[in-house]
């Protein structure tokens, strides 16, 4: 056999090998382990119509603008032999929709229905109310916003520049909403927004007389969007969301103070830090002996981190008292303490899904001006199905007994809620 | 001939290194249409890009446990279903980053809830996200899971089994390609492609690989296998109801099966329009709290979606 014979035959050996790496795949890669929905349809019957899981057309809800929730509130009190604290049923209805000349409506309605274990029984067996109602109409570069409704300011909720609408409670952690004139101006990769509320809501003390005029608030925001981050600079003249207690007086003020602000926030490998700062002047305070204006300024700081797909915010508050007197007072219900100048609070919340991800956990803790009320709250969320979701949660909460929320030390409910959503 | 000097045989000997080594690379191209791995990856991309650019899709994505009875693919407890409708356009440049907005229409708990989403084809760049809270009157920014932690998993679509990894389009480059095999699946020539991440990658993705089953034809995926660090398959993506739209070739049913939590979501397009005119206006923050410009806009785009 000459040499090149040897070499023709190796040739053709190296060729052969080769082309059958390329069409003799592992012929397990093309077998299809799924069957179809349709009985005995062959895998040769697969075409383009074809999938190989069907499920039934979901119908279109017949009213897309109407919403309606069914909820049932029960708590009680573990400490006083789980006494019913809470029981009452809630409608809400909503309604929303495209308007005439580029505009759209929302309007959501709640009744509410107290029994009689329920603490507010008393005083008031159902109620009635608007939680929202508002239209807004739009232009190329411009929209008005009239009604009642919730204007979220700030990056941290309930932070230094959260306050155009009053805060939720322990039991009602939302915002209230307000009746509010809105207007926005779109630039390029800003805009300028502005409020106006004739008759801002104020958080009254029980059985103290509101002493002040009706004060209505305005302001503006100018907020810009860059690469990973977002900022906004504020203005406000504003009314304290909960009157002040005069304690040489007896009466209670809520006197306008003005507001100077910036926010902002960053991302940064996936997690985002965001931050607020105010500086208020005029807030009113109490001395030993008077009612006197002083300036604050107030920030925040907050890390929001995204583990899988559960988040953790952790957040810090400040107050720092500009014109500050060490005989500084804040009322309270039971006792008047003193005021630090610098007040710090703290918080974390942690939220996820089991391995079931139809129930959830979460659990949030936080420390409020220098110790002063320490709250820890967990609960559980499942949801039944796409209509009905059901909660319970406990709320725990720790106060100095010289402190400004002594009276809520032991504080502690077991809160369930039933929902049916349409 | 017998007799050779030691230059030539050392030659043939060169030569036939040569043809091998030739036919070793040329084993990464397929026979029938001598595209290589990375060639029918990109047409696969550009595809998929189609599809999304100036895109209007309304959607439903249904949740369940499943389970295989009687030889057919089923929920084995009752779904869990989301509509949402959504606009995006492509972006940046070559046209890879995907700027969308998405608006969730049911379950009730969840309408309202609007997400606008900036995805950047560059791998040093986080994605940005924003999502509005009519609770709470305002516009959020989100963090988003984007870390190198390789133990950080990627962030799931509105909670559902389909990631936002397995939504990206690009980052090409991240991946090294391989022809497995071509042949006959579900009526189609296929190519089989396995797509392994590089260093880089491996550090940000769930899985360790990918195996991709590609119509040689219409370069769409039929079905994609995912597996995890360990070469372990833990989900499955099949491909259903393929049609022509707007001369595309597209899937309108995509069933993306977790093998681990035998838990499935299938993406199913109810209407869709692309290659329309969205104004780069529409995608910003302003469509997620502006609720009557984002109406008009929306009216139009679905009178136009099929």
């Amino acid at each position: 056999m000459t040499f090149l014979s040897i070499t023709i035959r190796l040739i053709l050996f190296l060729c052969l090998i080769q082309v059958n790496t390329i069409t003799v795949a592992d012929d397990a890669l093309f077998d299809d382990d799924l069957s179809f929905d349709v009985e005995g349809q062959e895998f040769s019957d697969f075409s383009d119509g074809s999938d190989v899981f069907e499920v039934d057309d979901s119908e279109s809800k017949a009213y897309p603008g109407l919403g309606f929730k069914l909820s049932h509130k029960f708590s009680v009190d573990p400490t006083d032999n789980l006494k019913t604290t809470k029981q009452r049923t809630e409608l809400t209805l909503d309604f929303n929709g495209i308007l005439p000349q580029s505009g759209y409506g929302e309007m959501q309605i709640k009744a509410k229905r107290y029994w009689p274990n329920d603490s507010e029984y008393r005083t008031n067996t159902s109620d009635l109310e608007i939680e929202r109602a508002f239209t807004q109409f739009s232009a190329d570069s411009f929209s008005v916003k009239l009604g009642k409704y919730t204007i979220g300011w700030g990056e941290i909720e309930g932070g230094a520049l959260d306050l155009v609408n009053p805060g939720g409670s322990l039991t009602d952690p939302f915002p209230k909403s307000q009746w509010l004139l809105s207007t926005t101006s779109y630039f390029k990769d800003s805009n300028l927004s502005t409020f106006y509320n004739p008759n801002p809501t104020i958080n009254k003390i029980v059985n103290v007389a509101l002493n002040s005029d009706t004060n209505s608030e305005f302001g503006l925001r100018f907020s810009t969007n860059n690469d990973g981050a977002d900022s906004a600079f504020y203005y406000a003249r504003l009314v304290p969301n909960s009157a002040t207690k005069d304690i040489a007086n007896g009466v209670s003020f809520a006197n306008p103070y003005h507001l100077l602000g910036y926010s902002g926030n960053q991302t940064f490998q996936g997690n985002l830090i965001k931050y607020d700062i105010a500086y208020k002047s005029n807030l009113e305070h109490n001395r030993a002996s008077n009612l006197v204006e002083v300036d604050r300024l107030d920030w925040g700081l907050a890390l929001d981190i995204q583990q899988d797909d559960m988040p953790i915010v952790f957040s810090m508050n400040s107050q720092h008292l500009i014109d500050y007197f060490p005989d500084l007072l804040t009322p309270s219900l039971i006792q008047n303490v003193s005021t630090s100048k610098n007040n710090f609070s703290y918080s974390i919340n942690v939220n996820d899904s089991f391995d079931d991800e139809d129930f959830k956990w979460s659990v949030a803790a936080s420390s409020n001006y220098n110790g002063d009320m320490n709250l820890l709250s967990a609960g559980i969320d499942w949801d039944i199905d796409d209509q009905w979701s059901s909660s319970i949660r406990g709320t725990r909460i720790s106060a100095p007994s010289d402190r400004a929320f002594s009276y809520l030390d032991g504080y502690e409910s077991i809160d369930v809620e039933l929902n049916y959503q349409y | 001939m017998s007799s050779l000097s030691s230059k030539n045989v050392y030659s043939f000997i060169g030569m036939i290194f040569l043809v091998f080594l030739l036919l070793i690379t040329s084993s990464n191209v397929t026979a029938k249409t001598n595209l290589s791995a990375r060639d029918i990856v990109e047409l696969v991309d550009e595809s998929r890009r189609q599809t999304t650019d100036s895109a209007f899709t309304r959607m439903s994505l249904t949740t369940c446990k499943y389970g295989i009875s009687k030889g057919k693919l089923k929920c084995a407890k009752k779904a869990r279903i989301k509509v949402i409708e959504s606009a995006q356009v492509n972006t940046g440049e070559d046209n890879k980053d995907v700027k969308s907005i998405s608006i969730v229409l049911e379950p009730a708990n969840e309408r309202g809830i609007g997400m606008l989403s900036f995805s950047y084809d560059d791998s040093d760049r986080d994605n940005e996200t924003w999502i509005y809270l009519s609770a709470l009157g305002k516009v959020k920014r989100m963090s988003t899971s984007s870390s190198d932690d390789e133990d950080t998993e990627s962030a799931s679509l509105f909670g559902t089994e389909i990631t936002i990894e397995d939504q990206e389009t690009g980052k090409l480059d991240d991946f090294n390609y391989e022809i497995l095999g071509e042949g006959k699946f579900r009526g189609r020539e296929v190519v089989i492609i396995e797509s392994t991440p590089k260093p880089h990658r491996l550090k940000k993705s769930r899985y360790g690989k990918t195996r991709s089953w590609i119509d040689s034809e219409r370069f769409i995926t039929l079905k994609v296998q995912m597996f995890d660090k360990n070469k372990k398959p833990i989900k499955q993506l099949d491909a259903g109801k393929v049609e022509k739209i707007n001369d595309i070739w597209m899937s309108r049913s995509l069933t993306f099966m977790n093998l681990v939590t035998q838990t499935l979501t299938n993406m199913k397009i109810e209407a869709i329009n692309f290659n329309i005119k969205i104004e780069p206006s529409f995608l910003t923050k302003r469509a997620l709290n502006d609720q009557a410009f984002r109406e008009k806009y929306l009216l139009d785009l679905r009178e136009q979606a099929k």
